[in-house]
């Protein structure tokens, strides 16, 4: 799989346009594309790049070297500045889009001609966002669960950054859950009030726990829980609860406390 | 309409029914153990409390790291009030399964970034201690796993403290 890695290391280098690209070329969900791009079986990727190799410099028109300039000058990577191969690897891969999409081996030249010419317009287009693949970090060339992280142009893409904006995002996820749990918490805008929100929120429970808890020790021992002898009593009580907690009509909750409220006072 | 039995409705795996018959069964065996020992207030309401924890955190049972702290500190109480009489600092409980025993540090980021708020949702502000302080069992693990310790935490709370409001409200009509 060396020509499959090399062939990762440098898409891995340009992900940004590709990915703009395929973004263009209606990308179909998660990226399988690209997945599919990299098991395209390699033969074939280095045939086109054999094949490119000699006619690309004649195919391809002058005004692909400015946008491919103004594209590596927006990615702040660390990217190779010469412009020639950079074309070429680029260029080569859009014939290899146009394969896994397409399902057909069409004539190489032919749509690296036209392509070419629609990519200025397209990276101009494709402003805001490019899906990112961090895939291809580690050396094993084995299949690695890949992570979906929306790369913005111009943003750090090595794996560090991705690594720390994927661990970001899930933070950020548990804090709307968080957010949702406790009251009144969705206006607030910024994590810090937020969790101050959250602790005030933990902070109040715990006071109601021990408020009720004394207030039941009150009331208990007007109430003799000793059911040794009468099991039913238990049972209507925990009937009743039922009721309660269910916030079932208010007919049979009544009926219940009636019946409550009689066995618990022959216990007096 | 029909004379009111128990709604078939219901539905018995609500985290509610639970907690409401866990904590009235520890009630029970609260009152039935303990009857004829120290029966003032505070002591009571010291139980009750305690009570209401144990439930909370049998309900749940060993799926959070939160109700196995409780679980952990009620079963080994008289053991762990030893130790507060002969030095005052509590550590966590040594579980097996945890690699690091015991330590509050975390685990710092390997690789250095230069924009540090991302990896660092809490900021310098104290929070995340405050809040480890009410999590119990949330001094080992890192900041995602707190998060979500956290929510489960308020969710079981939230109901406790619904069934014991319903309780008291029907002990007061009485």
């Amino acid at each position: 799989m060396n020509k499959g890695e090399e062939l990762g290391m440098e898409t891995f280098q340009f992900g940004e346009e590709i990915q703009s690209l395929m973004a263009v070329v209606q990308p179909p969900e998660a990226g399988n594309s690209f997945t599919a791009l990299l098991e395209l079986p390699a033969n074939q990727a280095v045939k086109l790049l054999h094949s490119h190799e000699e006619t690309a410099p004649n195919n391809l028109p002058s005004s692909v070297f400015p946008s491919a300039e103004n594209s590596l000058e927006t990615t702040t990577s660390s990217v190779v500045p010469n412009s020639s191969p950079n074309n070429i690897n680029l260029v080569k891969q859009e014939p290899i889009d146009s394969d896994s999409m397409h399902n057909s081996s069409p004539n190489p030249s032919d749509p690296v001609v036209s392509k070419s010419t629609k990519r200025k317009e397209r990276e101009t287009n494709v402003k805001s966002s490019a899906k990112k693949i961090k895939s291809v970090t580690n050396d094993d060339g084995e299949e690695l669960p890949y992570v979906h992280v929306r790369a913005r142009r111009g943003q750090a893409t090595d794996s560090h950054s991705l690594a720390e904006r994927a661990r970001r995002e899930k933070i950020n996820a548990r804090m709307k859950l968080l957010q949702e749990l406790v009251p009144g918490c969705n206006k607030i805008s910024g994590t810090a009030m937020v969790l101050d929100e959250i602790i005030n929120h933990v902070q109040s429970l715990q006071r109601q726990v021990e408020f009720l808890s004394m207030r039941l020790a009150a009331v208990h021992p007007n109430i003799d829980i000793n059911l040794d002898n009468i099991f039913s009593a238990e049972v209507i009580i925990l009937q009743s609860f039922y009721l309660l907690m269910c916030n079932f009509t208010c007919y049979a909750i009544i009926h219940k406390f009636l019946s409550v409220s009689t066995f618990i006072k022959t216990y007096h | 309409m029909s004379p009111p039995q128990q709604p078939t409705s219901i539905n018995p795996n609500s985290l509610k029914i639970q907690l409401a018959y866990r904590f009235l069964h520890n009630l029970n065996n609260l009152n039935t153990k303990r009857s004829n020992l120290d029966n003032t207030r505070i002591r009571r309401s010291h139980r009750v409390k305690l009570a209401a924890y144990a439930s909370m955190a049998y309900v749940v049972g060993s799926r959070r790291a939160w109700s196995r702290a409780i679980l952990w500190k009620i079963r080994n109480r008289a053991v762990l009030a030893r130790f507060k009489r002969v030095d005052h600092k509590i550590t966590t409980p040594l579980r097996h399964h945890h690699v690091h025993a015991g330590s509050v540090k975390r685990r710092t980021p390997s690789c250095s970034n230069p924009k540090r708020e991302y990896s660092d949702p809490f900021g310098n502000s104290g929070q995340e201690v405050k809040l480890r302080k009410l999590v119990p069992g949330s001094s080992t693990m890192d900041a995602l796993g707190l998060l979500d310790e956290t929510a489960d935490y308020i969710k079981c709370l939230a109901t406790q403290v619904e069934v014991m409001k319903n309780l008291v409200d029907l002990y007061s009509i009485i």
